[in-house]
């Protein structure tokens, strides 16, 4: 599906991330594999360490800090902000939705509009999707999107397809509108067929939470994990993006109507570095392009992968002239989801960390 | 090919490898050192071998011959 919009930036973004920074090399010991089985994988897949938040630290909790430090620096007003859009699939509560809470906590006015969104993988994208459509009223200047999620504490440390990939965190993305018309193109997919190749099969109302589900068990590839742990299908997931994710990029272009040399950086969500590789090079893309060194150093932090890539990799002074950029998010649903636009410099890129 | 004999060894973690030894006879050859070798192979040798390919390979030599094939022109 494709659709645009005109006219809309981000102004700025900061991500979040827990302080506590675990490494492949000391959780290898978990796993039901040799250690040299284990130095393949880490080799293959570039994982290094990434963030893992306490069992106390909440998704929410991230997104209050990064609100304190967008008013303690000054970048914008509680009062200011129209829209929280608050993406997560790690909400403090089933009832009621997080995005009250924070509402309160972050002190943002009451006169607002906000809710939660379950995606993940596509995350911001989607919340991209949203502030647009939102901004297209006279009556809103400024939406706030807000990515978080604490998915490690649902991923069993034994799963060696899992664990290693992992990161917590959370993002805060202020979106307003532009003086310059802009086009911005989007393209959005959905393969409802494969929905359970990321799952977490209990805890839903499918499958409740009992003694029974938190039983270990040992998959046929030797991982280890429960049904209320995350299961992710590796090959299939594999075959989606570099399957889907060309056509998408294709499809984008043409729309814009420009190639891919025109475009100054493709800013990916990040499942792990060997993913982005291949994908790459399926593109025909030179990996300068693609920064994927989120994973190696943070983790895989769902929806907030592609702002942390942004403030992790790019500096407020970077930029002179509006760069060229094109986002894709692929993952959970399964959800593709893409986006070309020019972004203005961004003049506010934070990343701080929340301590326990 | 050293290169890649060397590789195999150590994806394999034996010390000596002949080109004519059924590969299937090793616990060590399973789908994470396929593709190991795969990313292996088209970094060093700029071939493309997929995992299809390297399943139907019974030996060292049959992997130095897919390779020779699927490396493009020249040599």
């Amino acid at each position: 599906m494709n659709f645009k919009f005109y006219g809309k930036k981000i102004s700025s973004v900061i991500s979040i991330l827990p302080k506590n920074e675990s490494y492949f090399d000391d959780e290898m010991i978990r796993y039901n594999f040799p250690p040299k089985k284990s130095q393949i994988l880490k080799e293959l897949m570039g994982y290094n360490k990434h963030r893992i938040s306490s069992q106390n630290q909440l998704a929410s909790d991230f997104i209050i800090k990064g609100f304190e430090q967008l008013f303690e620096d000054k970048i914008i007003k509680p009062n200011e902000i129209d829209v929280l859009i608050y993406i997560t699939q790690s909400p403090d509560y089933f009832v009621p939705q997080t995005s009250t809470i924070i509402q309160h906590k972050a002190g943002l006015k009451k006169d607002i509009l906000c809710f939660d969104l379950n995606q993940g993988c596509t995350g911001f994208l989607h919340g991209l999707f949203q502030a647009f459509f939102m901004l297209e009223n006279s009556e809103i200047q400024k939406v706030a999107i807000a990515n978080s999620d604490v998915l490690s504490h649902k991923v069993n440390k034994k799963d060696r397809n899992s664990y290693p990939l992992i990161g917590d965190g959370g993002s805060i993305t202020i979106v307003e509108k532009s003086q310059l018309q802009n086009e911005i193109l989007c393209y959005n997919k959905v393969f409802g067929e494969n929905a359970l190749s990321i799952h977490i099969p209990a805890g839903g109302f499918k499958l409740p939470s009992t003694d029974k589900t938190a039983q270990d068990f040992e998959d046929k590839d030797g991982n280890i994990r429960n049904l209320n742990n995350l299961t992710m299908d590796g090959a299939s997931v594999f075959s989606f993006v570099q399957e889907s994710v060309p056509t998408m990029i294709e499809s984008l272009l043409k729309n814009a109507c420009i190639t891919k040399e025109d475009i100054d950086f493709f800013i990916f969500h990040q499942p792990n570095k060997f993913m982005l590789q291949k994908l790459a090079d399926k593109l025909t893309i030179p990996h300068q392009k693609m920064p994927n060194n989120i994973v190696e150093n943070f983790g895989n932090g769902s929806g907030i992968t592609i702002p942390l890539n942004l403030c992790f990799n790019f500096n407020q002074n970077f930029w002179d002239s509006p760069l060229k950029i094109c986002f894709g998010g692929f993952g959970v649903g399964l959800t593709l989801s893409g986006i070309i636009m020019d972004i203005e410099r961004i003049s506010y890129l934070k990343l701080i960390d929340l301590e326990d | 090919m050293q290169a890649l004999l060397l590789k195999i060894q150590d994806l394999l973690d034996i010390e000596n490898i002949s080109p004519d030894i059924d590969l299937k006879d090793f616990e060590e050859w399973d789908s994470l050192a396929m593709i190991a070798l795969m990313s292996f192979i088209q970094k060093n040798y700029q071939a493309d071998i997929n995992l299809d390919i390297l399943n139907e390979c019974k030996n060292l030599q049959n992997i130095y011959e897919a390779i020779k094939k699927n490396s493009g022109g020249g040599g």
